[in-house]
């Protein structure tokens, strides 16, 4: 069947089942009640948390059996040891076919992955992105159930309404307790918020709490309290500390890129929703600091005071809010050390789940209130369906994030994109994956000009009343195909290998082998 | 042109995307940006981006090697039919190095069925000989449009450094200055090459328009914005020409005076330069200066 994307849905596919198909009209707002049944009740049994130095003995008392679904979050980063060692154990444990869900697969985590995965120790994987060497076994076929790309609201919205239940969720902490009370903004190994591992937290069967630093002490920041903690087990390391805290991100001095950014916020300011109590968000690629760099500027001067920039923060954002160009940070994941510092000390610096961030069912959603959203992508159509996973070349390059999720929710969703990297085209008649439906974005600003979704006949007036020189999006796809050549489409085979499901649990589009 | 963006010719990124960042001209460069075994290839680049016009032909230049070098002749082979219609000619020195590229650009005008002095040149100064020379290069081809200053092989020469002092450079300029205006041709002043130093970039500028300078070379696009302010009329310029064409046209032509200035002439024609400049380059007067 053919869904409102314009992609050919399978009615089932294997390993899932019925899939329902993406319908573009409820732009994946749920009118659905949220599902409580599955929300965890406090642990009464105990006291306080059992801590321990043994996860074998922890793994035994959670009751995880062969075929369950467990958890880990990406806070790590680049830094993560933690999935290493918990798949390690599980594969000399005997556990075999497991779910894997996860709120993203990147650096250590990937080959720790792709090994449980060849040992058959996981079956599936659950995810807003996975990158190299696992990415190339996905499309080599090594995973045996398809991969299932959900965005950081539709991971949220699925496990809290018991659409994929957890059986033991491994959530690692920078700083834990006594009392188990975890923590991202203290210990040697800080992190930061630790949004997208408190839905893990509140909603799985059995949660086990890893980490390198157990202390006597109140702590100062409590990410997930304790009363969500089933035994806490103290690693000899969560990581490696200058790969966790990350480096400090550098503005940018691409030409390219500063025009671009240049234009995205000539079209902020056209579109007049620069103005006071205004919120923000923008993802933390070159392009996109350099939005906020200049969004800074222009606020500065015409004295405007937004309410709330939210997101994965980075010290570019702390600084703003500091200096008062907002009232508050909402914070699901913290990219630096500057911001994770920040969030440990500063009240208007404050943690959110990934469901209070995007989930569609959560009535509260930050990602709704959004004035404003910049997204990054690999690669945009005619039709403004964004893609974030594959490139032009299908392979695969990056993740959904909450890119589905903010650009559904937000009043003005403008994605920046060089119009070719290397030589290949960018702007393309058709994407290769469709991530985030056209239907949901309304301006692309791009080196060689800027496009508006013709849906938003409003932000058209506007914008060419300003003076901005706007494209029709195919003559923008003309330009650059004139430039680059038409590129050639990747023969995809007839294999399910990944399926991208909205935010709303319907199915968007498949990866094929 | 306020601004003339360089740019390597031989790399094809930088190439497609050199027009887009709002500079008033383009130098492609074959010279010192290439390196001697990539000429070729940055040759049949250029020559491929002129004739398929993925760059905006009627703004862009292209920079050929040195008349001391063996290389500037293929450049012309190459490029000219391709569509390049004003040739950079790098390290000047004397009059008979402008002649025989011009005897060479008209060979290849005909060879190719281009309009004979189609071609035109911009002559860059950049060594102590080629700044005394300059009035005898400026009347040795009626292909020359305009003079450019280079300050670096200068500075080397006289073993000054080149930074924030401008003084040493007065010298130079004005001498290329006065002899472009003494043919009617345009003169642009040399790069600053120091990225980060806005403040600097903003006060070379500022000295070179003073000395009669029309605009200047640059060399990454972070530097347009400031160059085209600083060579485009200011409001208050704006305001002030407008003035005194408007309150002038009520005489008789003879001198007059406008807010407490006698106006003759020249300063009417200046007047007159200065609108039409402001109307080229989008310049309005501001609240502040009607």
């Amino acid at each position: 069947m053919i869904n409102d994307a314009g992609r050919e849905i399978p009615e089932k596919i294997e390993g899932l089942g019925s899939v329902r198909p993406f319908r573009k009209l409820t732009l994946g707002r749920s009118d659905q009640k949220r599902n409580r049944a599955n929300i965890k009740k406090p642990l009464i049994t105990e006291r306080v948390p059992r801590i321990s130095k043994n996860l074998e003995g922890a793994i035994s008392r959670s009751g995880l059996k062969n075929r369950d679904r467990i958890s880990f979050h990406h806070h790590l980063r680049l830094g993560d040891s933690v999935v290493e060692q918990v798949l390690f154990l599980l594969e000399q444990m005997g556990y075999r076919e497991l779910i894997l869900c996860v709120s993203s697969v990147m650096g250590p985590a990937t080959a720790a992955v792709l090994r449980a995965v060849r040992g058959g120790v996981i079956r599936r994987i659950e995810t807003t992105g996975l990158k190299s060497p696992l990415s190339e076994a996905l499309q080599a076929g090594e995973i045996p159930e398809p991969v299932i790309f959900r965005s950081h609201g539709g991971r949220a919205r699925a496990i809290e309404n018991g659409e994929t239940p957890i059986n033991l969720a491994f959530i690692a902490a920078s700083e834990i307790d006594r009392e188990g009370n975890m923590t991202g903004t203290q210990g040697i190994n800080r992190f930061g918020s630790m949004g997208y591992a408190i839905v893990d937290a509140e909603n799985a069967f059995y949660v086990i709490g890893l980490t390198d630093s157990i202390t006597s002490r109140p702590l100062l920041h409590i990410s997930i309290s304790a009363c969500f903690v089933d035994e806490v087990v103290e690693l000899i390391s969560i990581g490696s500390k200058s790969q966790i805290a990350g480096g400090s991100i550098r503005i940018s001095r691409r030409p390219v890129e500063k025009l671009i950014a240049r234009r995205a916020v000539q079209v902020l300011a056209a579109a007049e929703v620069i103005k006071p109590d205004f919120s923000y968000q923008s993802g933390s690629g070159g392009i996109s600091l350099l939005v906020t760099a200049l969004l800074k500027e222009y606020m500065m001067k015409n004295e405007i005071v937004g309410s709330f920039a939210s997101g994965g923060v980075t010290g570019n954002l702390v600084d703003l809010m500091r200096d008062g160009f907002f009232d508050l940070l909402w914070d699901v994941q913290s990219f630096d050390d500057k911001a994770a510092v920040s969030l440990g000390e500063n009240p208007s610096h404050r943690e959110m789940s990934a469901s209070l961030y995007a989930n569609p069912e959560n009535p509260g959603c930050i990602a709704h209130k959004l004035d404003v959203m910049i997204l990054s992508a690999t690669e945009i159509d005619r039709d403004f369906h964004v893609n974030s996973i594959t490139g032009t070349n299908g392979r695969i390059l990056g993740a959904l994030g909450g890119a589905p999720d903010t650009a559904a929710g937000a009043g003005l969703t403008i994605v920046v994109l060089p119009s070719f990297r290397g030589r290949i085209p960018t702007v393309n008649h058709r994407v290769q994956t469709v991530c985030t439906p056209g239907n949901t974005v309304d301006v692309l600003v791009s080196e060689r000009g800027i496009a508006v979704n013709p849906q938003r006949e409003d932000l058209l007036r506007c914008l060419n009343d300003s003076g901005l020189e706007i494209f029709p999006i195919k003559e923008l796809v003309r330009k650059v195909h004139n430039l680059t050549g038409e590129p050639d489409q990747p023969i995809a085979g007839n294999r399910i290998r990944g399926v991208v499901e909205y935010r709303d649990g319907s199915i968007l589009d498949c990866i094929r082998s | 042109m306020r601004s003339y963006l360089y740019c390597p010719g031989n790399n094809p990124k930088m190439i497609i995307n050199a027009g887009l960042y709002g500079a008033d001209g383009l130098v492609f460069d074959l010279e010192d940006a290439v390196a001697p075994e990539k000429k070729q290839e940055a040759r049949i680049l250029l020559s491929q981006a002129f004739s398929e016009q993925i760059v905006p032909v009627e703004k862009s230049v292209v920079r050929i090697n040195g008349p001391e070098s063996d290389l500037w002749e293929k450049d012309l082979k190459e490029l000219i039919p391709a569509g390049v219609r004003v040739i950079r000619i790098p390290k000047v020195e004397h009059p008979n190095q402008v002649q025989e590229i011009s005897g060479v650009i008209e060979r290849i005008e005909s060879e190719n069925a281009v309009t004979s002095g189609a071609v035109v040149l911009q002559c860059i100064l950049e060594t102590p000989l080629g700044v005394e020379n300059v009035f005898l290069i400026g009347d040795s081809s009626s292909r020359i449009c305009s003079f450019s200053f280079g300050a670096e092989d200068y500075c080397n020469a006289l073993g000054i450094q080149r930074g924030q002092d401008l003084l040493p450079l007065d010298y130079p300029r004005s001498r290329i200055a006065s002899a472009a205006a003494a043919f009617g041709y345009s003169a642009y002043d040399t790069v600053w090459g120091f990225l980060d130093d806005e403040t600097g970039l903003k006060a070379d500028s500022v000295r070179a328009k003073s000395l009669g300078f029309v605009g200047k070379s640059l060399i990454h696009p972070d530097q347009i914005d400031i160059v085209n302010k600083v060579f485009s009329p200011t409001s208050e310029e704006l305001a002030d020409a407008r003035s005194i064409f408007e309150k002038a046209g009520l005489t008789d032509g003879g001198a007059t005076a406008v807010n407490g200035r006698m106006v003759d002439r020249p300063v009417l024609q200046r007047a007159e330069k200065t609108i039409r400049l402001a109307e080229e380059y989008g310049v309005q007067v501001s609240k502040d200066d009607k």
